[in-house]
């Protein structure tokens, strides 16, 4: 009877075992981080073939008419997935007092990073947002939404919107409402899903398909499979220096830049 | 005399009554004799759609569980999709004629059309 005791005693306390709490946790971090096995999708994007306005507004118009995103006429309403914001702001920790003219509050492309352990996804309360596994790519399950917004809050990269209203009725008064994908309700929060529904289908990216039309746009984005040591975009990344977006937080951005 | 106006009294009260508390049923009865309205309306615009994804019964049931698992695995295991909602409108082209009669008959309002395009 006391030897049952002491051993149920030592299992209690095993639980509590730092060791085995670091062993629990390891594989956490390592589902979280992107194991060596699962795909990452990421994208390069050349600073400076994205200062031409046409290549910047090309690739914006493409993926919201593909994506049913509205232009809401309220700016405090505005829904974005890419856009432009000056070369300060998307990177603050690079910017410094003497930044070449050539970067000093030029439009710099950016959209969501498809974090590799996203911040977002972390903070979802209902598992709305989430990793998945068989490419890397961040995304929202629309139907679990409930419209919390911490996901809003915790993104570093302000990559997400939210639908302060229903978007349908401005995307018909637009004209450019797509039968085929749908659009959002009011109270949901969307971002960029490296068009999953392209990629599904063996197609680029709507943006990466888009740039490639404009003259002078070629290889301004390029997309690719990171895991993949062979893509265009690991290619890419082995031969030029490329920088990312707030490196130093640690949600490991897939987004990266060439200056 | 007055005995036997009391008892006519009751009984016509009771026949009132009676007439009243038959309304709905009769109503009911009556309005889905006239019309066939609650059936849904199918549409088949081609020939080679000669049968649903699944039998007739099992979708008339189980769709909505269909086509969550359907979304289940596009969405969070990145698989293709078998069938979409889209894909349902080729057959069942409106949704006030087709999806509506069943969900208005049995008082519920999914909110798919919210994001999907369903005329």
């Amino acid at each position: 009877m006391k030897g049952i005791g002491i051993a149920t005693a030592a299992a209690g306390l095993g639980c509590t075992f730092p060791i085995l709490r670091v062993l629990a946790s390891s594989n956490v971090a390592s589902h979280a981080q992107g194991e060596a096995s699962s795909r990452q999708m990421g994208m390069v994007v050349d600073i400076k073939k994205c200062f031409d306005e046409n290549v910047r507004r090309a690739c914006a118009r493409a993926c919201h008419e593909e994506h049913n995103v509205p232009d809401m006429p309220d700016p405090a309403e505005e829904i974005k997935w890419i856009w432009s914001e000056s070369y300060e702001h998307v990177f603050p920790d690079q910017a410094h007092a003497r930044t070449a003219d050539m970067y000093k509050d030029k439009p710099v492309l950016v959209l969501c990073n498809q974090c590799t352990s996203p911040a977002c996804a972390k903070v979802c309360i209902t598992g709305a947002t989430f990793k998945r596994e068989s490419d890397g790519i961040v995304m929202i399950d629309m139907h679990r939404c409930v419209g919390c917004r911490f996901c809003i809050a915790a993104c570093p990269y302000g990559a997400r919107s939210f639908n302060f209203r229903d978007p349908r009725p401005v995307l018909e008064e637009m004209g450019t409402l797509r039968e085929d994908y749908p659009s959002r309700v009011k109270g949901a929060v969307e971002k960029c899903t490296f068009c999953v529904e392209r990629l599904r289908e063996g197609r680029e990216p709507a943006c990466v398909e888009a740039v490639k039309q404009v003259p002078g746009g070629e290889g301004a984005l390029t997309f690719g499979d990171l895991s993949d040591p062979d893509s265009d975009v690991s290619r890419l990344l082995r031969e030029k220096h490329t920088i990312c977006r707030r490196i130093s937080l640690g949600f490991g951005p897939n987004v990266f830049y060439i200056a | 005399m007055a005995v036997q106006l009391n008892s006519n009294l009751e009984f016509i009260v009771m026949i009132a009554l009676a007439v009243i508390l038959l309304i709905p049923l009769g109503y009911g009865v009556i309005s889905s004799a006239a019309s066939n309205d609650t059936q849904p309306f199918l549409e088949k615009p081609d020939e080679k759609y000669d049968k649903c994804v699944r039998d007739t019964e099992y979708m008339r049931l189980n769709h909505m569980d269909l086509l969550k698992s359907i979304r289940d695995e596009v969405i969070h295991e990145g698989k293709k999709a078998e069938v979409k909602l889209k894909d349902c409108r080729e057959c069942h082209m409106s949704r006030e004629r087709f999806c509506d009669k069943c969900h208005n008959v049995v008082n519920l309002q999914p909110n798919c059309f919210g994001c999907h395009y369903y005329p």
